[in-house]
């Protein structure tokens, strides 16, 4: 089988939800038109009711378009087939919580074509990826907001998806489940899965995405790489090492001297995520010792 | 594909087992057993009758309550709580959810059924042991009909004939005449007969005549005291055990029904029926069978459920289903209102409603205002309910109390026209589930 350049190709997509008792109509996604390559990690932005949801949704074959095409792995959505080679992580932890983190993995394991041998082996690995072991007998309801997502990631990954779609990953988790996730998704790109995530945490998105689409009222407003989007045309900047304390008043006289406009100059400074998660994982390796 | 349904299946039979409706299933059938022991009656044999209908009316009605509450439940929590998103996001179709979880619904009725009648099988073995294993199951042998004498397959000598009705009404009864019962060997001291009538009727006591059987020779000399017995309006049918010595000794056997008390009438018909009821079977072996009946009313409602819940949202469905009950258990009563609408004359009533023979009740139909009983809305409106009553499904049908009332068995014949009778409305209702299902838009706005 050769394999296809694009793994979603959407054009002129179109869906408009209508009530059968009165004459309301909302038109959710209007003319949208993109694609994603593969191997990529594309992020999916917009604000609440932009139309993310819906795309998602018409990507998954759950709602049929009101106009347009839609192709997943080059087949329609509402093909069962294409459904083998997708993984979904969906927003919420919409799961059944009866089971316990073993049986979910092996009841959707089970609605695919797996041997037995292979779908125990990939939930041990799993389980053990997300961080679960210790608690893989506890039904989900007994679960907090973070592991459920954890094991929403555990059972969009049981089949090995080409194909990822995976929709507010991080949210729930904690700074450091937040690293492992997006840490998760740079390894799975790496093994050369194709990914969208659609986020409402844009920093998130910035380190990981290769690509962004934005959203804005059911219509497309930006596409394209990330670092490109984010860069500002005519600007740069670089971080430099200052051992004797007078670098900056150096760096100052020389741009003046040399008529270069310095826009901004501060100290550098980590984001409080990276140091909330080098001070736990300090304390962590202090404890071990 | 399959294996896929049997997974889907699987999910739904845990999610009812994890939901410990089973500890409710228990106290329901000890419930059961010990309000069935509080019921009066006029000997230890009509009480264990008595006690198995309310047993199996009760058990029918629990199963059937649950049933509807879990399914309308469970499809619909699927869909709100968007956990079906997971299950389609997987290799799996409409199809296949619709049926497991169809599956599934058959599988938790059977237990839920298995447990309720076995609990309260348990219950009345450890009160009322012995009386269980004394009470007889007898075999119906032959369909005698007709009036003149008619002769019966290998008991080519027996010549049985039935008079039909001598009185309708209020303190009537019937009498039924039968030849050359002397003829025949046999074996056991008593000489069980059902008599079939076209329609009792109760002003009370919930649609259960009590009557009164008298066996008269042909002088109408009373040969044995008289029998009391309880009759279900639906089906009636009347057993009374004749003394062997009595039928050996007398060429003509009358047996006489007659009403017990002013608030019970009979409406015997000219070609009511008689059978002989011969060669006992244990209990335990009817016990199973009505547990099949029962079973299978719970099915077929699981697939009307599953249907109604597959199109409409969580109260709908409750609603659609409870309907869906009610009228399936008041069909034959539906059909007969239909058939009565537009009627005039009280004699045109009785040919119609032959359980209903009481002449003041066909008195006040008869005074109804001339838009009640005429024009086109009446006859559409009379055709609409003859036409629904015959194509919904029947669950008096699957009723197995009259069996247990009458100690009769429950023949391979009828048991396996109730299979066929709710495979072909299953597959109905499950093929209408997947329609329904199939256009059903998961995602609102």
């Amino acid at each position: 089988m050769i394999a296809q350049k694009y793994v979603v190709e959407i054009n002129n997509l179109t869906k408009v939800y209508r009530n059968l008792f009165s004459s309301c109509e909302v038109k959710a996604v209007d003319n949208l038109s993109f694609y994603i390559r593969r191997g990529e990690v594309c992020g999916f932005l917009g604000p609440n009711g932009a139309g993310k949801t819906t795309t998602v949704m018409l990507l998954l074959g759950f709602l049929k378009p009101t106009s347009g095409t839609i192709s997943v792995l080059g087949q329609k959505p509402s093909h069962v087939g294409v459904k083998e080679r997708i993984g979904f992580l969906p927003e919420e932890s919409y799961f059944y919580k009866f089971f316990n983190a073993d049986e979910i993995l092996d009841y959707y394991g089970s609605l695919f074509k797996m041997e037995s041998k292979v779908k125990r082996r990939r939930i041990d690995e799993l389980i053990e990826m997300v961080g679960l072991k210790e608690a893989r007998k506890r039904r989900l309801r007994e679960y907090s907001k973070g592991m459920l997502r954890r094991i929403g990631i555990a059972q969009a990954l049981i089949n090995d998806p080409e194909f990822i779609i995976l929709d507010e990953p991080t949210s729930g988790l904690d700074p450091i489940g937040t690293q492992e996730v997006k840490e998760l998704i740079i390894n799975l790109k790496q093994s050369g899965k194709t990914i969208l995530m659609s986020s409402h945490l844009l920093a998130d998105v910035q380190g990981v995405c290769d690509r962004v689409i934005l959203l804005h009222q059911g219509k497309l407003i930006v596409e394209g790489p990330t670092r490109e989007i984010l860069s500002k045309k005519g600007y740069f900047r670089f971080e430099v090492q200052d051992d004797t304390g007078s670098t900056r008043e150096q760096i100052r006289n020389f741009t003046e001297q040399n008529g270069i406009k310095i826009t901004s100059m501060g100290t550098s400074a980590i984001t409080l995520e990276e140091f909330f998660v080098k001070s736990i994982k300090n304390a962590g390796n202090n404890n071990i010792q | 594909m399959v294996k896929k349904i049997l997974v889907i299946a699987y999910g739904t039979l845990t999610e009812f087992i994890r939901n410990r409706i089973f500890l409710f299933l228990i106290i329901f059938g000890l419930a059961i057993g010990a309000t069935s022991s509080l019921l009066p009656a006029i000997s230890p044999e009509d009480k264990i009758k008595l006690i198995l209908r309310v047993t199996f009316t009760m058990i029918g009605l629990f199963s059937t309550l649950l049933i509807i509450y879990f399914i309308a439940t469970s499809i619909n929590r699927d869909i709100e709580e968007k956990t079906i998103f997971t299950v389609f996001s997987r290799p799996a179709s409409r199809f296949m959810y619709i049926s497991g979880k169809a599956i599934g619904f058959f599988s938790i009725a059977f237990i839920m059924v298995f447990v309720l009648s076995g609990v309260t099988l348990g219950y009345l073995m450890v009160v009322h042991g012995k009386g269980l294993l004394e009470t007889r199951i007898y075999k119906p042998v032959k369909y005698i009909k007709g009036h003149g004498p008619i002769i019966i397959g290998d008991m080519a000598h027996l010549e049985l004939a039935s008079t039909g009705v001598d009185l309708i009404g209020d303190g009537s009864s019937a009498v039924w005449t039968f030849h050359g019962l002397n003829r025949i060997p046999f074996k056991e001291d008593k000489v069980q007969i059902s008599l079939k009538m076209g329609g009792v009727n109760a002003s009370s006591n919930a649609g259960t005549a009590f009557v009164g059987i008298d066996i008269l020779d042909k002088d109408d000399k009373q040969l044995q005291t008289t029998q009391y017995t309880y009759v279900g309006s639906m089906n009636p049918e009347a057993c009374v055990a004749v003394d062997r010595s009595i039928v050996a000794q007398n060429e003509e056997v009358k047996v006489k029904v007659f009403p017990s008390g002013k608030n019970f009438y009979i409406a015997p018909q000219k070609n009511d029926t008689a059978f002989l009821l011969r060669n006992h079977c244990s209990f335990y072996s009817n016990y199973f069978r009505a547990f099949g009946f029962v079973y299978f009313m719970v099915s077929l409602l699981c697939v009307i459920t599953l249907s109604a819940a597959a199109f409409f949202g969580q109260k709908m469905a409750l609603v659609v289903s409870f309907f869906a009950y009610i009228t399936g258990n008041t069909l034959p009563y539906l059909k007969s209102f239909g058939s009565l609408i537009g009627m005039k004359s009280v004699a045109e009533m009785q040919s119609f409603i032959p359980g209903h023979g009481h002449l003041h009740q066909t008195e006040t139909y008869s005074k109804l205002p001339a838009y009640l009983t005429e024009g086109f809305h009446i006859t559409v409106v009379k055709k609409f309910i003859i036409c629904f009553s015959s194509i919904f499904p029947n669950f008096k049908r699957f009723d197995p109390t009259g069996y247990f009332l009458q100690g009769t068995y429950i023949d391979n014949i009828i048991f396996l026209q109730m299979v066929a009778y709710m495979l072909f409305y299953g597959s109905i209702f499950l093929s209408l589930a997947w329609l329904c299902f199939w256009k059903r838009e998961l995602v609102g706005r």
